[in-house]
């Protein structure tokens, strides 16, 4: 890659609406992953979706190599630049080959039955929100997208050749052996013919990130829940219920929608969801929510008629919580040599919803931004620097990661940089002393657990199962020691989704129901912890293919 | 009569055997933590030996990066151990550039540490690769007298990440039972058939790094009297194999020789211990 054509635009994008105008801002930072004609026409489109607003003001800059933060008001309709209280990075890799190799099919008998060249239908997108103000990471993703093909799609991912015969006169890789000037040469010609096609593709790949970040990101940074609002309930069932979005386009409507009541029990904050939404976008913005099919409809209206609030998800980012939890702050940064390191140690616990990540990698960036908006020109905007001090540190030494405390210096936790995710998070509980709670039994059926609500101060996604254990103590040589004894397993919400949940969360009892319902009725102290073994679809990250880079670090 | 007489050996020991390892108990069964800091490895040896006779000391760029991640394996046995504080010495740069951070006005309305919390040193740890023998040394300083506390060494023999990695256990285990007085007692028989004890609980878990299928040796600590002289010897009772690490503290093992042994001096009271052995 040529740096000196590498170069970095930051898109902030603030509100339209006045009321919320100086709350929500967000900067996109995108790199030139590779020089790639397909770059450009990447940039375009997703200015140009950028520029339907969709209720959002958008203001471009550029940071360049040298790190010069320059604000690009061509870009912008030449209008005024205001200060931004998010700033969003956005960085991807089309995986492009523009001379992919020359790939050859065989039938059993060996013979040839087509030659091709075939290109990369993935890519990797990661993206990351920091609140200018604060410099806390409020979103951040990474993801591999694939670009589905199908009749409609002009460019495909494979490129036949079909007059391979006439040119090769046999097998493309027994040329290669015995003549190679000469397959050098035809496969020359052959890129050189088939380049437009590639271009298509890879320009068709940049079209569906932007999409991606720009359409079905941006909800990230609404609240994640709303309430219901004109609720139509017929014959004791909830069917519809219509809003309006704050900012028109912005809503991002999922092909399925929860309902749910949030509940408060002693100090915890939980949610039930009653029933299931489907969500279409009318031509006024509108967005009008049906029951989804075989959604009966009935623990809505119930709910309504019990005088409960109902609300429907918008973000990911969880809604269960304890009311005072202020002990279990957790502001943690991520300090590693490696940038993409420090990307990937993000991801993982930003997934915490109990942990508050902060941007360190970013410090100088973020300085540059809020040295811009001291200047009389933003005097009056209101761009309030409030930082936020660490409590814990995350740092990388080589096959080992440690947490540190800030406070006194020591260091609660070390993991082995090729431990999952459950295994950091158990760690991570223990170095803290913190503990996943058995809030109450909410389903029993003849002294056995069927359901449990849990609170975690580290917070919850979907996909992990949990084990339970219950603890006795050992005395060993005077000392008392605390002896865990697994008697069950709870089950995972929802295995297609790892996104971060909130820190309450009800699980069904998968194994041990009478020894769990007689531990916990008895009084007997309960731990329960993220369940370390490997599940066969591998949903669970595994840090271990992310680490390569640690290898030389120090 | 019998029991009674077994209670009072027992407790004798027990007193012995804390007394002798240094282990001393608050009323409340827990120890105050040690505060021990740790400095990256002085690799210095290596690299001169190295680049002197290339190919002398059979290591390599993987050797090189595994003696170099053995602060890390210090700090990861040491860190989950609650009779320890552990501060990383190699971290101290970037924690006080927090803490300078946090002392900035934009902090004012927002969450700050307390300062001036750091914690001090009881010991210092210093690991360091001695080319001549191959091998790793860790010196244990005590701070407060400025003495060498206690040493502890291991040999590094076979290549690569793994060999180096092991070694790196048994140097811990090494200063732990040199520097800390830390054994890892048999807590309790599980499993037996007729006079032979074939699973037993031992008080060493996640906290220490162990893993499935470690091997371990069990004996009990004996004294020998030799003229007006009183030592120490670990007698060798049996061998077991680690079968299921528990949790932080437990782990289950099997007895792979001298269950019946094991079995009668358990029983009869004595205290025994296990330690992880090199591979062959």
């Amino acid at each position: 890659m040529n740096t000196k054509f590498t170069f970095i635009f930051i898109l902030i994008l603030s509100f339209t609406l006045s009321v919320v105008a100086q709350d929500r801002s967000v900067a996109y930072v995108f790199t030139k992953a590779n020089g790639g004609p397909a770059w450009q026409e990447v940039n375009k489109n997703l200015i140009a979706e950028l520029g339907k607003n969709y209720g959002y003001d958008l203001y471009f800059y550029n940071y360049n190599v040298e790190k010069e933060l320059s604000y690009l008001p061509q870009l912008n309709g030449n209008k005024e630049e205001k200060t931004a209280k998010y700033m969003r990075q956005f960085s991807y890799d089309l995986l492009e080959t523009y001379k992919p190799n020359l790939l050859v099919s065989l039938d059993t008998n060996k013979n040839v039955t087509g030659v091709f060249f075939q290109l990369n239908p993935n890519i990797l997108v990661r993206s990351k929100t920091t609140d200018l103000e604060t410099s806390q990471i409020v979103q951040n993703s990474k993801a591999t997208l694939k670009l589905e093909e199908d009749h409609f799609t002009p460019f495909k991912s494979r490129i036949n050749i079909t007059n391979w015969k006439a040119l090769f006169g046999g097998n493309p890789d027994a040329v290669k052996t015995k003549d190679p000037k000469r397959y050098a040469a035809l496969y020359d010609k052959l890129i050189l013919e088939h380049s437009p096609k590639m271009e298509g593709f890879f320009k068709q790949k940049g079209e569906v990130i932007n999409r991606y970040f720009v359409n079905e990101q941006l909800h990230l940074l609404d609240e994640s829940y709303s309430k219901v609002q004109n609720p139509e309930v017929s014959k004791e069932k909830l069917n519809k219920f219509k809003i309006i979005p704050e900012r028109k386009g912005s809503n991002y409507v999922a092909a399925y929608t929860s309902v749910f009541t949030l509940d408060t029990l002693n100090n915890y904050i939980y949610s039930t969801m009653v029933s299931l939404f489907v969500g279409n976008t009318e031509k006024d913005g509108s967005i009008i929510f049906s029951r989804a099919p075989f959604q009966s409809g009935k623990d809505a209206a119930e709910a309504i008629a019990a005088g409960k609030q109902l609300y429907y998800e918008i973000g990911s980012q969880g809604y269960g919580d304890k009311i005072v939890d202020q002990k279990n702050v957790m502001n943690l940064g991520v300090n590693t040599p490696d940038p993409d390191f420090n990307a990937t140690m993000e991801l993982y616990f930003n997934k915490m919803s109990g942990v508050k990540l902060y941007d360190i990698s970013n410090k100088e960036l973020i300085g540059k931004f809020r040295e811009k908006y001291k200047s009389e020109q933003f005097i009056n905007d209101k761009f309030e620097v409030k930082e936020q001090g660490l409590n814990y540190l995350l740092t990388a030494s080589k096959e080992k990661i440690e947490v540190s405390n800030v406070e006194n210096g020591s260091v609660v936790g070390s993991f082995n940089a090729d431990d999952r995710y459950p295994v950091v998070y158990n760690s991570l509980l223990d170095a803290l002393k913190l503990n996943i709670e058995v809030i109450t039994i909410t389903k029993e059926k003849k002294g056995k657990a069927q359901e449990l609500l849990l609170y975690s101060p580290l917070g919850f996604t979907h996909v992990e199962k949990l084990e339970v254990f219950s603890v006795n103590v050992e005395k060993v040589n005077g000392k008392e020691l605390e002896r865990r004894t697994k008697i069950g397993e709870l089950k995972a919400t929802n295995e297609a989704f790892d996104d971060a949940k909130g820190r309450t969360e009800r699980r069904e009892v998968k194994d041990g129901d009478k020894e769990i319902y007689e531990a916990i009725k008895a009084g007997k102290k309960v731990v329960v912890r993220l369940s370390e073994k490997v599940g066969i679809f591998g949903k669970i990250d595994n840090m271990n293919s992310k680490l390569g880079k640690l290898n030389g670090l120090k | 009569m019998i029991q009674y007489k077994s209670l009072i050996s027992s407790s004798i020991y027990i007193f012995i055997f804390c007394f002798c390892f240094g282990i001393h108990f608050h009323t409340n069964g827990q120890s105050t933590p040690k505060r021990l800091g740790i400095y990256e490895i002085d690799l210095k040896d290596y690299t001169a030996k190295n680049n002197a006779v290339a190919a002398g000391l059979g290591l390599n760029t993987e050797d090189f990066n595994s003696l170099s991640s053995l602060s890390s394996q210090l700090i990861y046995a040491y860190s989950g151990n609650p009779d320890f504080v552990i501060i990383d010495k190699r971290n101290q740069k970037v924690i006080n550039e927090e803490l300078e951070r946090q002392k900035n006005e934009t902090f004012m309305d927002g969450y700050t540490i307390n300062q001036g919390k750091q914690e001090g040193m009881d010991y210092i740890m210093m690991p360091k690769y001695l080319a001549a023998t191959n091998s790793v040394s860790v010196i244990v300083y005590e701070v407060e007298g400025g003495t060498v506390f206690c040493k502890a060494e291991t040999d590094i023999k076979g290549k690569g990440a793994r060999a180096i990695n092991y070694y790196s256990s048994i140097l811990i285990q090494s200063l732990n039972d040199k520097c800390f007085g830390i054994q890892i007692p048999l807590v309790r028989i599980l499993k037996s058939k007729g006079d032979k004890a074939r699973e037993v609980l031992v008080a060493v878990g996640k906290n220490q790094n162990v893993r499935k299928g470690y091997k371990m040796e069990i004996f009990e600590t004996v004294e020998e009297k030799l003229g007006d002289k009183t030592l120490k010897r670990n007698e060798k009772v049996g061998m077991a194999e680690i079968l299921l690490v528990e949790d932080d503290n437990f782990s289950v093992v099997e007895i792979m020789e001298g269950g019946e042994e094991v079995s009668k001096r358990m029983n009869a009271g004595k205290q025994l211990n296990c330690k992880l052995i090199p591979k062959n």
